[in-house]
């Protein structure tokens, strides 16, 4: 019996931390070029979760049948209208505020959070929204009996290979392409970079644009598997996945990746073992311990100050 | 005249670190900025190849195709009064003001070093060398993420080029070492061979010699001799190495608190009763801004 809770949690774990990780890479990508926390980033996430709703009707409403055809419609829409949504929030809080004080730009960032939320809240209600399970269908695994079994459904399946490919397509963009170099180098020195002809500014823009691309698949796999959303999950999802990212070590991809799945799988156990209505204060505590004790992070490399 | 500064001014609050220093370089030549210290040689750098906007004063460079570039106007000025009236240098200067910046000014042929070494350390050699052609290399991000024919063209022209530099330097064996493990000479080679590969037709080199043993100056001095004859870039250096200085340039240019004191060949320099003044005769040496 336990073994199957144990299957179960780890299944659920798996899920929920890849949705973390998703969004994390967002804040981490965004920590590593500018310095800055980009604190807009779980509305961003929460926008991408309407907008898939949105153009799931609108697609639906044309005609398309094909389900996989119709949600690989709707991804592809929903990623590139929530880019923009990213590349506008930099545009507008963060590009104009360049060169002033640290604080400036985390300040605008939650202006530009209240915003959307409100925005959100009076364009499409308080209420929370729904859209009907599109896939169905699951796998389960028996363990002896026949009711004992651990069951990961389609949609669960899905949410781990889409978010696999999505960060393996990232992590390759950055080592391996032309414009990965060119956002490790302005990471490392941005002056430096654009004395050598890397239109930094544009860069800049690009990795807001990843990042929102990022959440935007989060955004429309837990609309899938969820069904449910309102003006407000941007915030707590998204002060998990900076959890996510500061575990991981911030600043570094692969470290939001793993942040993502650690605290994902720790939250999911707290929740099966011992008690569910605590799993948000345990995951604030993780960070809480993790600022303390290993403040660079799992995978992060400790902060020299540039000369 | 490759690159003609006039009334170059800049001021930091009320202070006035260059006071309309105007000067030449030609192109082919190598000329030299000397000065005691704080005398703004470091500041002119910085004017000239947009790392700082000056304040007032003009910066044309002849670009790539031999056309004049402003290169106050492609950091993105302000707007003035009169613009209000001449929707065309209205739209130029929003236009500059949006996607203007120090790229701009390395993209048509000015490039830098710094005094202190600054590589993208966590970078391979290679890699470092790759980011300096971010020009050349300037796919968007679907050719480079499926590695269109174009992309991998020119992506292979980079390295190259990169090769060619790395060889010219003999430093060709780190190639695949990350930059911060190479030695300190070689470090600074990789800096000016990082800088050649944006294809610079200006290279600014800020006391290249800092830090160099004789033996390793001596090779820097060859090198230098070679940019000019062999791949007709011209060189404008900022040395204290007088050695080096007065054996290489073939125009040298004295600035002392902001103003251009003397200007001429390395005799004329070496015999000015001023220049002496300036280095031996008044004892107010400040910090360098």
């Amino acid at each position: 019996m336990d073994l199957i809770i144990v299957g179960q949690q780890l299944v659920n774990g798996l899920v929920l931390g890849s949705i973390y990780g998703l969004i994390a890479v967002g804040y981490t990508m965004v920590y590593g070029i500018i310095g800055m926390i980009n604190f807009a980033h779980g509305e961003v996430y929460m926008i991408s979760a309407y907008l898939s709703a949105i153009f799931l009707a609108i697609i639906t409403s044309m005609g398309v049948v094909s389900v996989p055809f119709a949600l690989l419609l709707v991804l592809v829409v929903t990623i590139f209208v929530t880019a923009i949504y990213g590349w506008s929030i930099e545009r507008v809080a963060y590009r104009p505020l360049r060169g002033s004080t640290r604080l400036a730009p985390l300040i605008s960032a939650i202006g530009i959070s209240l915003v959307l939320q409100n925005y959100v809240r009076i364009g499409q209600g308080a209420k929370s929204q729904g859209v009907p399970p599109l896939i169905d269908g699951s796998f389960r695994f028996h363990l002896g009996s026949p009711d004992s079994f651990i069951q990961i459904t389609m949609i669960q399946c899905l949410i781990i290979v889409a978010s696999l490919i999505g960060m393996g397509a990232l992590h390759y963009l950055m080592q391996k392409t032309a414009l990965g170099r060119a956002c490790r180098a302005t990471q490392q020195d941005r002056t430096m970079a654009r004395l050598l002809g890397v239109d930094t500014d544009k860069v800049i823009s690009i990795v807001f644009v990843l990042g929102s691309a990022m959440a935007a698949i989060a955004g429309v796999l837990v609309t899938l598997n969820y069904g449910s959303f309102d003006f407000h999950i941007g915030f707590v999802t998204g002060i998990k996945a900076f959890t996510a990212a500061v575990l991981g070590g911030i600043g570094s991809l692969p470290g939001a990746m793993l942040g993502g799945l650690v605290l994902g799988l720790s939250e999911s156990f707290f929740s099966g073992f011992i008690n569910t209505d605590y799993k948000d204060v345990f995951a604030f505590s993780i960070l809480v311990l993790v600022l303390i004790f290993k403040p660079s992070g799992l995978l992060g490399v400790a902060e020299v100050e540039k000369v | 005249m490759l690159l003609s500064v006039e009334n170059l001014t800049m001021k930091f609050g009320g202070v006035v670190a260059l006071n309309q220093v105007g000067f030449g370089v030609e192109e082919g030549s190598i000329t030299a900025l000397i000065g005691p210290n704080g005398a703004g040689k470091t500041t002119a750098f910085n004017c000239i190849t947009g790392f700082y906007k000056a304040s007032s004063g003009r910066l044309t460079f002849s670009g790539r195709d031999q056309e004049p570039v402003d290169i106050l106007a492609i950091l993105g000025e302000n707007f003035q009064l009169g613009d209000l009236l001449n929707p065309v240098a209205f739209a130029r200067r929003l236009y500059f003001k949006m996607f203007g910046g120090a790229h701009r000014v390395t993209r048509a042929g000015v490039v830098r070093t710094f005094q202190n070494v600054r590589l993208f350390k966590e970078m391979t050699v290679m890699e470092n060398l790759l980011v300096a052609q971010r020009q050349q290399v300037n796919h968007n991000l679907l050719a480079g993420f499926f590695k269109s024919r174009a992309y991998l063209k020119a992506e292979a022209e980079a390295v190259d080029r990169g090769v060619k530099w790395l060889e010219f330097f003999g430093i060709l064996d780190s190639a695949n070492r990350l930059a911060g493990e190479l030695a300190y000479g070689d470090q600074r080679l990789l800096e000016i061979a990082r800088a050649l590969c944006t294809e610079p037709k200006l290279i600014c080199l800020d006391e290249p010699a800092a830090g160099l043993n004789p033996r390793e100056t001596e090779l820097l001095n060859s090198h230098i001799r070679q940019l000019r004859d062999k791949f007709n870039i011209t060189i404008l250096l900022i040395e204290h190495d007088m050695g080096l200085v007065m054996d290489i340039s073939d125009h040298v240019v004295v600035l002392d608190h902001g103003e251009v004191i003397a200007a001429g060949t390395p005799l004329q320099i070496q015999n000015s009763a001023v220049v002496t003044k300036a280095y031996l005769g008044i004892a107010d040496d400040e910090e360098e801004v």
